[in-house]
């Protein structure tokens, strides 16, 4: 019977957490989307923002979280 | 530690994993299903951490969220709570946290994000997940 690796088993997360959200637009932010979007939109209209943040062993899979949120942010800024 | 994008489960949620998997749980007997937002942590150069306890500045009502396991890599190995925060004025919100009640109590996962620009009347769905890996 081998040794365990422990050295490798503590070096391995054992969790992950993310965190996605969708924002459904009120009378404001209807009237300023309509203007910064020019097309109509309509309150109660949603907009997906994507993965706002996720922590993972994976830095691409973080890195492409934080992009898609970047994109994602230009229409609530 | 400059601010950044980080999601992170606490210290304090890992007691809280632990603690209500016995049969009755001694410490923690309300699940962290509350949701949290706020719009201190660009200010704070606050990025989430390990040892967070609370958001930098919380606003709005937290959402009681609607509890979930759901499959990640395996059966339903993740937590999840999805809940609706009203918002009531502008806000540029950075953080959100999920808690185990609906006001004060214990933090559970702690998040720090790019602001996200709102206005009073919007409604922001968060979906929180905890996936617990084996390997």
């Amino acid at each position: 019977m081998s040794k365990p690796n422990i050295e490798q088993a503590v070096a391995t997360p054992f969790e992950s957490i993310e965190l996605s959200g969708v924002v459904t637009v009120g009378e404001e932010s209807a009237k300023l989307l309509s203007e910064k979007l020019g097309r109509k939109v309509e309150p109660g209209e949603t907009f997906d923002l994507g993965t706002l943040a996720y922590f993972h062993r994976d830095r691409k899979k973080r890195f492409l979280a934080n992009l898609k949120l970047s994109r994602k942010k230009t229409i609530f800024s | 530690m400059a601010f950044g994008v980080a999601t992170k489960l606490t210290n304090k949620g890992v007691a809280i994993f632990a603690d209500r998997v016995r049969t009755t749980p001694a410490t923690y007997t309300t699940s962290p299903k509350f949701i949290g937002i706020g719009t201190g942590a660009t200010g704070a150069a606050r990025t989430a951490a390990v040892g967070d306890t609370a958001l930098s500045t919380e606003v709005e009502t937290r959402a009681s969220g609607t509890e979930s396991t759901v499959t990640t890599t395996v059966t339903g190995d993740t937590y999840q709570s999805q809940g609706t925060v009203s918002i009531t004025g502008t806000r540029a919100v950075d953080e959100s946290g999920l808690f185990d009640a609906s006001t004060s109590g214990n933090m559970f996962t702690s998040a720090t994000f790019n602001v996200i620009n709102l206005l009073s009347g919007d409604s922001l769905q968060l979906t929180w997940k905890a996936q617990i890996t084996t390997s």
